[in-house]
Order: structure tokens, then sequence, then C-alpha cells
């Protein structure tokens, strides 16, 4: 497929292929939402004189979807969950970060006394709250679990104020904040906001659940590891599938959104999806990635049949920047974060009692995962030994 | 007991308007009387979204306060009419799902969550402690719905490297009315590869009768308070094996213990004053203030809780559903108790909730106090861990 860079084609491409879907239930959204490193499979080539704005549009679009973002919404997609069996899958995930998290909590707190940890697109608190319930969990002593949460200054970082207080009443109501002593603060902003107006090396940790898949480019891992201590730890859980990886992948999708014929033929001749082209993609894809990506699929096609039921303006878009684990972890590592358990043992002390830094959930998929990774002090990448190197990561993350 | 402190607190209710009768209230007996007086109270709330439903659902040891003598003569009608009322609720939400979502609130959901988060941890420290390191492992899940708690044991399992292994010698039992919600709960935990799922669609009590099966573990969450009676806790007992546990999760306060708290929760919800003439008419001198002097801190703290959910529920209620509801329809009264009273029912059918027992039972196990709390300074939602005595 012919690559296109010009912001002029851009906005072209990305007018018609939502003229393509117009007549769908369920709108796509701005095309740049996809993962970056799989706009190339979309024809759009990621150059320096059009990435600002490739990230603009991506940035936009997720705004815009935020704002439509309504109880009508919600409640779709907890009835779409539940008709794709996915109903459970965000409690899941929170369980797994809290109990990743705690372990280096645990460590951190016994080093260092007080921290700070960021719950970056903390919602409704659920995720600050599971990490609370693991420390109630872990210590027999109710005692012991409140010194460590009450030693944690808990920053919670969303964009709805109206999140943010159910967030506030589920702290303040948690048992561990006997004689309301868990330090909290909360902040209605998102990440690219608000974190550069925090000092560089601020929090001890940052946490997120199923927040990064609405990032089309990895600029947050180096906005994060900025303001990370220099043994700062990020965990993160999210849902990784690579529906959106190439344009055949999402027949299926359109066709089950009731695409009409002419509409997918253009949508198929655009894109340069041949005769059995899914086929030969998905045989780059284990099983586990194959079903992965069927569920999210099933998952969509729940959300658009709910969607018939609400008003459009309440209704969501459906590209999103899921990608694959090892995809993620590249970007982490390229980051410059380590994820290599090895490393981080021998390193790292607050890793001690950490088992995986890469956590498949679901038996042996990467579907859902969690993903620990850290900063250690005066470790410097292999590749960045190299003058080159070092220039470039810079660059990408507009340093 | 729990993770609260236990001050006792004078807990003397305000005084009520006049009830407009000075005579003692005349506790019904016969069951032709107690279906007169419920028919009466089921008109006080009539065509409301939110209603109180049959007085039958407030548990048993509490119809006294009700104006109801249990009997010899009338207790095994009276467990059939809180059978049918079940039955009923069931039909009801089968037939619109939106009811239970109408119920719940913010802090409700994700205090259930935590509940199963809870027990999941329990579940996986009485396993990890007592396996043999061969055998099948038996969960027993009552009223299990989508799988909530059975996957919140798997997870705590899967997590923890010491029982990562036993999920696949672990077999899943589900109990629920909802042959459609057992369907998501298969599919839901069957991302985790258990070693087997089995899913009954049928009463639990059924289900505990029928089933000869022993478990290692019983699990219900926000399900005992649906039972007045308190026959199923022998079946439980009966199948459990014999280090096996029960851990349930659930919603506590007196709320429903006596009519002046739900009169005072429909006044707060301001309903027409007709209607609170009716409930005042029908109890009479019920309704009068009575001191709790025994009540702790966190109990009241429960009520303050269980209203305030009901008040939010109200309030969150399309203003067109609270003026003329059509279907959806919410019942306020449950066999809701202390946690302290459901410990001691426990501890009456043959449970034993002692920490030293307990420990002495799954030592090395890393377990809290029960009952554990799960809201500060308030009984309202509590899990218990207990084993036969």
């Amino acid at each position: 497929m012919k690559l296109i860079s010009s912001l002029n084609e851009l906005e072209e491409l990305d007018r018609r292929f939502n003229e393509i879907c117009a007549n769908l239930q369920y709108q796509p959204g701005s095309i740049f939402r996809i993962a970056s490193q799989y706009l190339k499979h979309w024809g759009i080539d990621i150059t320096p004189e059009n990435e600002e704005w490739i990230k603009d549009s991506s940035e936009q679009s997720y705004y815009l979807e935020w704002k439509r973002g309504s109880e009508d919404s919600l409640k779709a997609i907890e009835n779409a969950a539940e008709a794709a069996h996915l109903v459970l899958g965000n409690n899941t995930l929170n369980e797994w970060v809290a109990g990743v998290a705690i372990n280096i909590l645990i460590e951190k707190t016994r080093r260092k006394g007080n921290i700070v940890v960021c719950d970056i697109g903390a919602g409704a608190g659920d995720t600050t709250i599971a990490i609370l319930d693991a420390l109630a969990a872990k210590f027999t002593d109710q005692g012991d679990a409140r010194d460590i949460a009450q030693k944690c200054h808990f920053y919670l970082l969303e964009p709805s104020w109206e999140r943010l207080q159910i967030a506030r009443t589920a702290i303040e109501r948690h048992p561990l904040n006997a004689g309301d002593r868990i330090q909290r603060t909360i902040v209605e902003s998102y990440d690219k906001c608000h974190l550069p107006m925090t000092m560089d090396g601020n929090f001890d940790m940052v946490y997120a659940n199923a927040v990064f898949h609405h990032m089309s480019f990895p600029d947050y891992l180096g906005r994060i590891h900025g303001k990370l201590a220099e043994d700062g730890v990020l965990v993160m859980g999210d849902w990784h599938t690579t529906i959106w990886k190439y344009p055949s992948f999402v027949v299926p999708l359109l066709k089950s959104l009731g695409i009409e014929n002419e509409r997918l033929d253009e949508f198929k001749s655009r894109f340069n999806i041949g005769e059995g082209d899914a086929e030969q993609r998905e045989k780059q894809l284990d099983d586990h990635q194959i079903r992965a990506n069927r569920k999210m699929i099933d998952f969509e096609m729940a959300l658009g049949e709910e969607f018939r039921k609400i008003p459009e303006k309440s209704r969501l878009f459906f590209l999103e920047a899921h990608e694959s684990l090892p995809d993620r972890v590249k970007k982490i590592k390229d980051s410059d974060f380590i994820t290599d358990i090895d490393e981080l043992k021998k390193k790292h002390t607050d890793f001690v009692q950490t088992q995986q830094t890469v956590n498949r959930i679901y038996a042996g998929g990467e579907f859902a995962s969690v993903i620990a990774a850290a900063k250690i002090s005066g470790y410097v990448p292999e590749r960045k030994k190299t003058p080159d190197a070092g220039i470039k990561i810079r660059k990408a993350f507009g340093g | 007991m729990g993770n609260d402190d236990n001050r006792s607190i004078d807990m003397t209710p305000p005084s009520l308007p006049p009830t407009g009768l000075n005579s003692e209230f005349r506790l019904r007996s016969t069951m032709e009387e107690i279906e007169n007086l419920d028919k009466e109270f089921w008109e006080v709330t009539k065509g409301l979204p939110v209603r109180t439903g049959s007085i039958l659902r407030v548990p048993s040891s509490s119809y006294g306060k009700w104006g109801i003598e249990i009997t010899p003569d009338n207790m095994d009608a009276l467990e059939r009419i809180v059978d049918s009322v079940r039955q009923k609720d069931k039909a009801e939400r089968e037939q619109n799902e939106e009811i239970s979502r109408m119920g719940k609130t913010e802090l409700s959901k994700t205090t259930k969550n935590r509940m199963a988060r809870m027990m999941g941890h329990i579940v996986k420290e009485v396993l990890r402690v007592t396996d043999d390191g061969r055998r099948e492992i038996r969960i027993c899940d009552l009223a299990a719905g989508n799988g909530l708690t059975s996957a919140a044991v798997l997870n705590a399992m899967i997590m923890d490297p010491e029982t990562a292994g036993l999920v696949g010698r672990t077999s899943f039992y589900l109990i629920d009315y909802s042959g459609a919600r057992l369907d998501s709960a298969r599919k839901n935990l069957g991302q985790f590869k258990p070693g087997d799922i089995s899913v009954y669609p049928t009463n639990d009590e059924r289900f505990l009768s029928e089933t000869g099966v022993k478990f290692d573990v019983v699990t219900s969450l926000c399900h005992f308070h649906k039972k007045p009676f308190m026959g199923h806790l022998q079946r439980i007992k009966e199948v459990l094996a014999e280090n096996g546990a029960l851990i349930s999760g659930d919603w506590h306060s007196s709320l429903c213990n006596r009519p002046h708290h739900i009169y005072q929760l429909f006044e707060e919800m301001g309903i027409e004053k007709r209607r609170l003439d009716m409930f005042r008419k029908l109890f009479g001198s019920l309704l009068a203030p009575e001191s709790e002097r025994e009540v702790r801190s966190e109990e009241v703290q429960a009520i303050r809780d269980h209203k305030s959910h009901w008040l939010e529920v109200w309030r969150r209620l399309p203003e067109q559903l609270r003026k003329s509801p059509k279907e959806p329809r919410l019942y306020v009264l449950g066999a809701f108790e202390t946690s302290r009273a459901r410990a001691k029912k426990l501890e009456d059918n043959g449970f034993t909730l002692d920490d030293d027992k307990l420990r002495t039972a799954f030592p090395g196990a890393k377990l809290q106090k029960y009952p554990f709390r799960m809201l500060s300074r308030s009984d309202h939602a509590a899990v218990i861990l207990c084993r036969r005595k």
C-alpha cells in the first residue's frame, strides 16, 4: 500500500474513512486513534513534519469521545461487557494491578517511609481501592496494613470530577482510613495537562488500569518516566489485542455493524485488502491473540447493539490504541524503563517480593495483562551509549 | 470484633408523630390475620417504584416487632409464604433486568466487589494451608450470579504462587436461580481454566438438600439477607467437608428489625402523607420510640448507611418513574441483621467464628478477625469466615 504523509492527504483519508462508516450505529472516530506503530498498515507514514498533527488529531478524537461519555454510554458498555463475558474484566485487572503494586509498596515504605503514588485515569478510584483492599488482605494485623496505607500519599488524576467524588467517598470509607489518615490529592485533569506541572521525580509509583489503550503515541511513558523518582515504579493493567493492527482485521466488525456492500468494497479497496488477506495476517498471531481479537470483536459488536438504544450524542468510537503485549513492553523499554524481572531483582530493592513483571491473567493469553516496570538510578540503556541513538530517543519524547 | 471500635452507645430514636392509637398492638398469629396485616401493609407503598415488600421478608427473629407471632402452627405456612415471595422476586427480576441496576449505587457496587475480593483472599488462604497436593478441591458458590465471587477466588489463587497450581484441581459448583447468569458465569470463569465449572440453575436450598457432594468451601455473597429463616445454615453445615469453611459477605444493619426505621426512611423519601398515615395506623404503638442501649456505634452507622443507600436510589430514579411507576420495583425489606446477630445465628447453627479455633483449623493462614468490616466505622458490609464446630 502506498504510504501517505502530507497533511492534506491524511485529512482526506480520515474524512473518507469516516464517510465510509457514516451509516453505522457505532462510529470509528479519527483513524489516528490507532496505536501509532500500526498506522503504517493503514497507509499512514509518520514523519517529523506530520507527527504533531497526527498526535493532536488522535488526542482531540479521544477528548471528543470523553465528552460524549454519559450514564447512557457507561450503561451500554456494562451491558456489552456482560454480553461478551468481559464484565468482570476490569475488576480482575484492578486486583492484579493491586497485587503487583502492594509488594512493591511494602518494600518502598519500609525503605523510604512516606511515599507518593499516582493513579492515572483514576476514574471512581477502583484501582486505588483495590490496592487498599490488597493491603488489608495481606496482613493479619490491620494495624500493619493501615501503617503502610497511611505512609502512601495517593494522588488521583482523572478528568471527570463526578468520578473523582465517588473515588473520594470510597477512600474515605475504607477501613484502612481509620482516623481519616490516608493522604490523598485528587486532581481533575489529564496526565498530559497535569503531569508537566508536577515536580520531576515527584512520584514513587505510578499505576493505571485500562487507560493507556487510549493513547496512540508512547509520549505518556516519557512523561511518567520524568515524574517518577530515580527508583520509581510503573504498574499498568490493560487490554491487549491487535484488532486494529491491520485494516483487514476490521472487516468482520464493519460487517457486523451493518456496513453496505459498496462501502465495504471501498474500504477494502482504499486499504488494499485482498481475498484471504486477514487469514494471511492472522498467521502472524498466536492462538491466544486470535482469540483475544475475536473476544474484542464480540464486545464491539455487542456495544454496537447497545448504542442503537441510546442517543447518538452518547455513542463512543470504536477505534482504539490497542496493541499487543510485546509491542507495549517494547514501548516501555524504549522509554528507559526496565521490565526484566531478573535484572530488577538484582538491581532494584523494591522487587524482592515480585514474581513476574509481565503477568498474563487469563490462562496463557495476553488479552488482560499487568506489567511492572521501573527506573534504576544511574541506569543507561545499551542503545543510549551511542550518541546518535540518544538523540533519536530524546527527539521521540520531545526532549 | 472486626476492624472498628466497639463502643456501645444509646440509640434512643427521636420521637415520632402521634400514632393516633394508644392501645398496645396485638400480635397476629393466625395465618388469616398475618395475611391481612401484610395486605394492608402492601397498600402503604403500592404503586411506588421503591416499596416495602412483604413484612415476612424481615428476619424471622424480628417478626414480633412487626406484630407477628411465630407459633408451631404457623411456622411452615410462614416459610412457604417467604418462599413464594422469593419466587415472585425472581420472576420480576427475570422479566426486567433493569430492577437490579436500579437498586445499586456507586458505593454499593464498589463495596460488593470489595466483599467478593476479600472473600477470594480468604478462600485462597484456607486452600493454601489445607491442600494436600493431590485431591480435587470443591467450591460451592451460592447465588453465584455472573461469577463475581468465584472470579475473585480464582484471581487470588492465581496471583499467589503457592496456590496457582491448585486451580487446575479446583471444581466450582455455581448455584443461582438464573440460568442466563450462570451461563455468563461459566464463560467469565472459563478464561481462568479451573478444573471444572458446574452450574445449577435452581434454588440453593434444593441444591444443598440434594447434592451428595462435600465441599471444602461454601461462599455466599449478598445472599443471606434474603433468608428470614435460617434453615439453610443447617444444610450448608451438612455439605461442608470435615475442615470445610463457610465464607459469607453480606449487607448488615438492623434497619428492618422494626417498623420505626422503615417509617422514618419513607418519611425521608418524601412519600405522600396519606401513605405515612396508613403506616402509622397499621402499626400503632409498635412505631413508638424504643431504647436500644446495647447498640454499637458501627451498627448505628450501618443503619445510616443503609438508609442513605435507599435515599440515593430513590433520588436517582427518574422523576417520571417516581410519580408513575411502570414495572420496575424495588423492595426495601429484607432479612438484614447486624453482623453480630448473624455471627450468633451461625454459632447457634453449629458454626464457629472463634479466632483461636479458626487459626487452629487453618494454621498459618493470613486471616483477619471476623466479621471483617468493609466500610470504615460501619457494620453495613462485612465478611465472615466460619467453620463447623
